[in-house]
């Protein structure tokens, strides 16, 4: 990460702030588009997974969060009725830091994106 | 001459001690993780109703013995719990940080009626 005059910030200006709405519609659009019709197929998911969470990730990075690290999360699963529970703590700086979450199903799979912004000082 | 000489060697020592204790160690946090998943769920069935405790113990658990190795890190910990049925499950994470000082670690876990996954994400204040 570059250093440059605003060095010194140790909090984002309000209008740089990590909306979590934001983020919310960006990852509900790409799942809807990447998702819908889809079936789980064991040997695409890996891959398919992946460039999700690449996906959102670089659409995040140009939504101009800056000074913001990124980390985001793609968990799919095949939906055979079977039960899942998902759950997230973090430890962060609660003023500058935030999270975004987003969920999709149809019959064959089950898609959880979430996507973590953690200020960088 | 032997005091100035004994001198230079703690600072040596101070040095390499901050450097090991900024980055974020895989293998540390690996077995934190093991310990809290056993301690929080065990031999325990998979129960609909359980499962909401189950994850915000393992996640707690696991996020207070890493607050306690006094590092200079925030904290990002996800936990999956899913019952043993047949069906696939496949995890992805995608990060945009510094290589050098922020690190993950992903545990995967499971006893007869379920699995779980544990992810932690480490990044350096």
């Amino acid at each position: 990460m570059e250093t440059d005059a605003s060095s010194y910030l140790i909090r984002p200006n309000y209008k740089h702030k990590f909306k979590a709405g934001v983020a919310k519609e960006y990852m509900r659009d790409i799942l809807r588009e990447e998702l819908s019709g889809v079936q789980y197929n064991p040997e695409e998911i890996p891959t398919l997974s992946r460039s999700l969470a690449d996906t959102i990730k670089n659409k995040l990075k140009a939504a101009g969060f800056e000074r913001y690290k990124l980390i985001v999360q793609v968990v799919m699963g095949e939906q055979r009725g079977e039960g899942v529970k998902m759950a997230a703590r973090c430890l962060w700086d609660a003023d500058t830091d935030s999270y975004a979450q987003e969920m999709y199903v149809n019959d064959s799979l089950f898609c959880v994106a979430a996507a973590f912004g953690v200020y960088y000082y | 001459m032997t005091t100035t000489e004994a001198n230079a060697t703690e600072i040596n020592m101070d040095d390499s001690h901050n450097v090991e204790e900024t980055a974020f160690v895989v293998d540390e946090v690996s077995s934190v993780v093991k310990e809290s998943i056993e301690g929080a769920i065990g031999a325990n069935i998979y129960q609909q109703n359980r499962v909401n405790v189950w994850t915000s113990n393992v996640v707690e658990q696991c996020l207070s013995q890493l607050s306690k190795l006094g590092k200079p890190f925030k904290y990002i910990v996800t936990c999956i719990i899913m019952q043993k049925n047949g069906a696939g499950l496949q995890s992805a994470s995608s990060c945009f940080w510094d290589n050098t000082t922020d690190g993950s670690c992903t545990v995967r876990w499971e006893n007869k009626s379920m699995y779980c996954i544990v992810s932690v994400f480490g990044l350096a204040i």
